[in-house]
Parts: structure tokens; sequence; C-alpha cells
């Protein structure tokens, strides 16, 4: 098996002043035509991503002949600015509204520029998946491509923590949880020492019981703090032109709330649509804790990006799949 | 000095060198005063070194302000670094003497310092004396490495708990497939038996205080405020607002603190305490 070695730089790009940084993955050697790949930060984690995830795949791409880069826009990471302190729900919303879309749109613009038979693809996980999708939804011809994970599609707000179920399958989930700890003697003296959440509970149980009275029949809209934003920008990215694979983890709740909301209403339950093509990775949480979900996500990853930008075999530089990347 | 200052890196750089195991490192340097002191941040372990990267970054340029250089980089095999997780706190160790190094071949340097966080403030503590340096600075260290091993693996409990909805394999249990031979994972990351050991082992005692005087501590809470004054050490301090909170609030620009540690870092610098570790 061969193995590649895989050159690493920082990159500079000014804005208004302030510079941002990415770093640049790609195989020494490799002057091919194969799609960029930017990754994105998550929430206000810098564009590692949670568990370096970002820099192993980063890494593993530019060995299948990838130009790859993990970008952080101002205020982010190894980025000059300052990204407003502040409580973290509040901060996510920022994100979830567009906050980063204008720096990365500025970013990509210059990519384009400089590898303009490149295609480009962006890939995000959680707030980054959404900060792809509203890129995409603004500006359509700047890329070709987004691998969205597990993306979000109700907006932070202090009202609703992340812990509170906001959909009926999460709702569902819940108390799926609860019945399987009512013959636990440690889950009813947590209860009964008022060490759970009974507040939560409460309130689970009370929209659960609510469910079974009224048969839920809303309009995506209606949604108490659905991201508008991401609506339209789906909607945009429906029309054409963009690929998008969505690839979601079994356990994580923005799997659950997509399922209610945009899966059943906007894409009208179909798994392959113009918006996009939704994979389920088995066992998986939100942010991939374990390394074997992370490959498996990377797989789908590699086998979509060359379903749809071509397999490196009829590429023009014939960069072979078959090889190991060097680890130092 | 107002907090916006913090926005711009002037003359900063990143990127990689390379250690003496032939690993590439990656690099978060200020613009570079000759002569001036240096300042080697010692990240945390594990996840937290990806929550702390902001302070860090916010932390560097404020030094940078005050004409200090100011280093941060990555140990093998965490952050942008290459090499694979885990390096043993011997092999971070040998990375931070290896970071002083690469800097000292390519400029002169005054005084050196140590800024270490959380576990980093123990691997900065315990590198002291083999590179000669001025005085550390610790945040938040692992002062009770049996509290800290066991929250440890309670995060493998909480993420069994939200795949599962129980725990199905308990603390021991996690142990025991460590002592045959297995992996588990700890905060996203998959640890052995070996990075288990040594991290475990790597108790702060009375040979880290460097003098008293050359070490200053913030720590978490009084009771580790007491343990750290019977080991000697004597600049001390419990935090008003503890690190790594990153799901609750998020504050990289930790003005307070980073004036206290530029207070200590200008007195040692000058001498004005005595100096006695530097000899």
């Amino acid at each position: 098996m061969e193995t590649v070695r895989i050159a690493e730089r920082v990159i500079s790009v000014e804005l208004q002043g302030l510079d941002m940084r990415a770093i640049e993955s790609y195989a020494e050697g490799e002057c091919g035509t194969r799609p960029v790949v930017v990754f994105l930060p998550s929430g206000v984690k810098y564009s590692a991503g949670p568990y370096r995830i970002f820099v192993n795949y980063a890494r593993q791409l530019a060995g299948d002949g990838f130009r790859c880069y993990r970008f952080d826009p101002r205020g982010i990471g190894i980025s000059e600015g300052r990204f407003q302190s502040g409580p973290i729900h509040q901060l996510w919303n920022r994100i979830e509204t567009g906050c980063f879309v204008e720096d990365l749109a500025h970013f990509i613009g210059l990519l384009r520029a400089n590898w303009p038979r490149r295609r480009v693809v962006l890939c995000g996980l959680c707030g980054g998946a959404v900060t792809a999708a509203l890129l995409a939804g603004r500006h359509r011809k700047l890329v070709d491509g987004i691998v969205s994970i597990n993306t979000e599609v109700f907006l932070s707000s202090a009202e609703s923590p992340p812990s509170m179920p906001a959909t009926a399958t999460e709702v569902d989930m819940v108390m799926k949880r609860y019945a399987t700890k009512l013959l636990s003697r440690e889950a009813w003296s947590r209860l009964l020492l008022l060490e759970s959440d009974v507040k939560g509970i409460v309130r689970t149980t009370g929209k659960f019981l609510l469910q079974g009275l009224r048969k839920e029949n809303r309009r995506l809209e209606e949604y108490r703090n659905i991201n508008h934003h991401l609506i339209s920008a789906f909607r945009s990215i429906g029309s054409g032109g963009v690929s998008h694979l969505l690839l979601f983890s079994e356990n994580s709740s923005s799997w659950h709330k997509f399922q209610d909301t945009f899966l059943s209403l906007l894409l009208q339950s179909r798994y392959s649509s113009p918006c996009g093509e939704i994979r389920l990775i088995r066992g998986a949480t939100h942010d991939l804790h374990d390394q074997e979900h992370r490959s498996e996500a990377l797989t789908q990853i590699s086998a979509w990006l060359n379903s749809s930008f071509g397999n490196p075999e009829s590429d023009a530089t014939g960069y072979h799949t078959a090889h190991s990347v060097s680890s130092t | 000095m107002t907090p916006d200052v913090l926005e711009k890196g002037e003359g900063e750089s990143c990127g990689f060198f390379t250690n003496r195991r032939n690993k590439r490192l990656f690099y978060h340097l200020s613009p570079v005063t000759e002569g001036a002191p240096l300042v080697v941040f010692c990240n945390p372990l594990l996840e937290e070194q990806i929550t702390c990267q902001p302070l860090v970054a916010s932390w560097l340029r404020y030094l940078a302000q005050h004409r200090f250089n100011a280093l941060a980089f990555d140990y093998t095999g965490t952050g942008n670094s290459w090499g694979i997780y885990t390096s043993t706190p011997d092999t971070m160790m040998e990375d931070v003497a290896d970071a002083v190094e690469w800097f000292r071949n390519r400029q002169q340097v005054g005084k050196l310092f140590l800024l270490g966080i959380r576990f980093g403030a123990n691997i900065a503590l315990r590198s002291a004396p083999n590179i000669g340096v001025s005085g550390v600075i610790g945040v938040e260290p692992v002062m009770d490495m049996k509290r800290y091993w066991n929250n440890l693996l309670r995060s493998n409990l909480v993420t069994q708990l939200s795949i599962h909805g129980k725990v199905v394999e308990d603390r021991k249990t996690l142990m025991e497939r460590l002592r045959s031979g297995g992996r588990i994972n700890l905060s996203g990351y998959d640890i052995d038996l070996e990075f288990a050991d040594s991290v475990r082992r790597f108790h702060i005692t009375a040979a880290e205080r460097g003098g008293g005087e050359s070490t200053s501590l913030f720590l978490r809470s009084r009771r580790e405020l007491e343990h750290a004054r019977e080991l000697g050490f004597r600049i001390l301090e419990v935090m008003a607002k503890p690190l790594c909170q990153e799901n609750v609030y998020y504050d990289p620009y930790r003005i307070d603190l980073f004036r206290k540690t530029k207070w200590f870092l200008e007195r040692r610098n000058s001498g004005a305490d005595g100096d006695s570790a530097d000899r």
C-alpha cells in the first residue's frame, strides 16, 4: 500500500483589516481537479472540531486528492477578531442566524479564484452545518456541495434549553427512556430525593399526554423557534445546483427534531430529494463521540464525494484511493 | 488596557515545527521581540484542549501587547498537530522542551516562563527544572488526581446514558477493560492503559514548588488552596470564575486573569522578588 505524505500550511485571508486563517491540507505533488473541501467550526469550537474530527477528515481526504481547508472565521480559533463573550445559547443563536456566513463567503470567493477548475464542498457539524447551508442558500454560485452533520433546525434560546424535547419524536424517545427506568430502584430513589430533573419530567410527560389527545397538524413555519433562515436555505438548495449530504446520528436530538419538521414537512419524508441525501449513523451521539462512528461518517462522506463529484479512477490525475496517510 | 486590543494579532504567525520524533507540531506564535522573555503555553488534556483554545489565543495576544514573546503549541496527536492520540505526559514534556528548543534556535530570548492550564499546569511544573525556567503559572492545575480521573471516567458513563439510557459498563468494568489490554473512550478519545497509568501517576508534589516565589497557581477551590499551601506553594489564588465552562458561558477574554499573570511575569522578569529560582 502506498503511503501518501500530506503537506499542511496555514494560509491567511484579510477581511476588514483582520486576518482570517485556515489550515490547508493536500497530498504532496497533487495537482488534480478534485474538489476543495472546507471544514467549518462547530459552534464556537474552532475548525479542528470536537475530538479534532476535522483534522483527521482533512488529512484522510487530502490523501484521496481533495484540497482541504479547516477554516476559522473572525474571532474563532487562530483567526484574528473577537467573538463576543456571552451565554452559550446566545452565541449559538448568532451562528444559527448566519453570523459567519459573510466571512465564509469571502474566503470561498478567494478559493474559487485560486482554484477555478475545482468545485467547492463545505462540511460542518451542528452549527457548522447550519452555516454551510445558509451560505449555499444565500450565495448558491459559490458552493457545489454541502456535507451537513447533525444540522440543528431550531434556534437556540434561553427559554427552550437543548435538554427540553421540542418535537413529538423527541418526546417519544424521552418517554421510552423513562419507561426503561420504571423498574429501577436507583431511578426511583433519585426521583424521590429530588435529584432528578423533576420539572423536565413533568413537562415532558405533560407534552406526551397532550400529544395523545390532539394530533399535531402544524405547518413547518409554525414551530416555535424553528430556524426560518434554514428553511429558506433548504428551499434554495432544493431548487438545484447544490449537492447535499445530510448525515445524522441516531442518538442526536438534532435528528429527532429534523425528522418531525424538515423531513416530514419540507422533504415529504423522502430520504433522497433535491434538498439532499439523508444517511443515518446507528448508535452515534450528536458530536460523534466514538471513534467508530467518526470513521463511519468519514466512509459515508468519502463515498458521497466520489459519487457526486467523480471518483479518483476517472480523475485526470488518476489519484488512487488505496493508500495510507503518513502520521508524521 | 481595553479588551479590544486582543482583536488583532499584528505580526503573529502559525505553522508547524518538527519535534525530536519527527512529528509536525502546530504552533501559534506572537510577533517576536528579540531578547524579550518567552512564555510557552502548556495545554490541558483531551477535549479541554479544544475548549481552551480560544482562551489561549486571546491570552497569547494579550501577552504580545505587553512585549512578551508568547508561544502556544499542540502536543503530539492533539489539536492540529500530527501523530496519533494518545501521548503520555512524558511525551508531552518532551514536546514542551522541543518547542522551547525550536524557538531558542531561531531567536535570542530572555527569560523563559511556562503557563500551564489544567493538566498542562502539571506538565509545566514537572518540566520546569529540566529546561531552566524563571517561573511557572499554573491555572487550575489538577491537584486531586483521583477526582480528575473519576471525572474523566464519568464522561464515558454520561455517553453511555445518552446512547443506552443506562450505564452498561461502570467505572470498575472500564478499568478492567484497560487492564486486559483494551481501550476505552474518555471524553471522545480512545485511550489505553499506558496513558491511564501515566496520567494517574502525575500528581503535583512538593518537589514542583520551585522555590515558592517562582510559581503562581490559580486554583479551583479553597480546599485546593490549602493543599497547595501544604505542599509549599506561596503565590496562590482561588479563581473567581472557573475555566472550561463552555457549556454555559463562553468567555475567552479573561482580562482579570491576564492582568494578574502579567503582573507575576513582569515581577519575575525584573528579578524584583529575589530571583532565587533562576540560579
